[in-house]
């Protein structure tokens, strides 16, 4: 599997790349369909745009932290 | 100059990543719906928990336990033990760890961090115990860390705690007890261990000690009486 740096990638393209999977963003949170901050479930925080993962499993949006990152691996299984 | 049909192919090729137009937008999406890439954040603190599918420990304690918290308090020890040196990131997953899992939570993640499984591991596996029987007993010293794994401190009531531990033990009969004890703290583990092993029956006293750390495993005598 590749993985893509969100860091190089720029922030117009972050916010059309979550507008294609469902989601959208204000200039700090990634927002649901109705336009509410979105809550990473492994944390129940919201996720914000500057530190987020973008995961496969119906393209799941988390905070980028080892505690969510480790509970969606058990959730989803490892990635290849 | 107008590129040629090779030169297209590789751009294409090269850009898939990189292309961020409406339709390298929609082809890295249907990518990622296929499992084919992800997106993260910084390649150190996403590995720090991916790569665990390489660590041999990991590979030892997913084929044991199935607890799933526990499982992933295992992934977070693990990662503690990576992240060692960055002390931002260290406190920021142990402040997540607290606030999800408790302080019991972070105990486990702490055991597994600082490696002073090893010694009951090592035990059980000399014991030739069935893989369900191995498991469950990881499980429950896991599951009752705050009962049955102690952190002793280099500032204790020497005695206080001896009564205390070895009470719990004669009340709960706990299969094991882990002592554990770090640098200043070592020799006090030894005398809580020693003192514990005068008041209770029917236990075994093993002692694991590096530069940094002393353990003493504390666990039921399994073998048959003699008559």
């Amino acid at each position: 599997m590749e993985l893509i740096s969100l860091k190089d990638m720029p922030n117009d393209a972050k916010v059309a790349l979550l507008k294609e999977l469902g989601y959208g963003a204000d200039d700090v949170y990634v927002l649901d369909g109705q336009g509410m901050p979105i809550k990473d479930k492994y944390i129940d925080a919201p996720v914000r745009l500057e530190n987020m993962l973008i995961l496969p499993g119906s393209a799941i949006v988390l905070d980028n932290n080892p505690l969510s990152i480790a509970n969606y691996l058990e959730e989803f299984g490892e990635l290849p | 100059m107008t590129p040629t049909p090779d030169e297209e192919v590789i751009a294409g090729v090269t850009k898939g990543v990189l292309d961020y137009s409406a339709e390298g937008i929609k082809r890295l999406a249907a990518r990622l719906l296929h499992r084919d890439l992800a997106f993260i954040e910084d390649r150190d603190s996403f590995e720090a928990v991916a790569d665990q599918k390489r660590h041999p420990e990991w590979s030892f304690f997913k084929e044991y336990v199935k607890d799933r918290d526990l499982r992933v308090l295992i992934r977070i020890g693990l990662a503690l033990r990576k992240l060692e040196g960055r002390e931002a990131d260290l406190q920021s997953l142990r402040k997540h760890t607290r606030h999800k899992y408790g302080l019991k939570g972070l105990y486990v993640a702490q055991l597994v961090q600082d490696g002073d499984l090893g010694p009951f591991i090592t035990t059980l596996l000399s014991k030739e115990m069935s893989k369900a029987d191995l498991g469950a007993a990881l499980e429950q010293l896991l599951s009752n860390v705050e009962k049955y794994v102690i952190f002793i401190q280099g500032d204790i009531q020497l005695e206080r705690k001896i009564l205390s531990v070895s009470g719990r033990i004669n009340t709960l009969l706990p299969s094991a007890i882990l002592i554990c004890g770090s640098r200043g703290a070592k020799r006090n583990a030894e005398k809580v261990a020693k003192g514990v092993m005068r008041r209770i029956d029917g236990y075994e006293l093993s002692k694991y000690e590096d530069k940094v750390k002393a353990v003493y495993l504390i666990m039921k005598d399994e073998s048959p009486d003699e008559d």
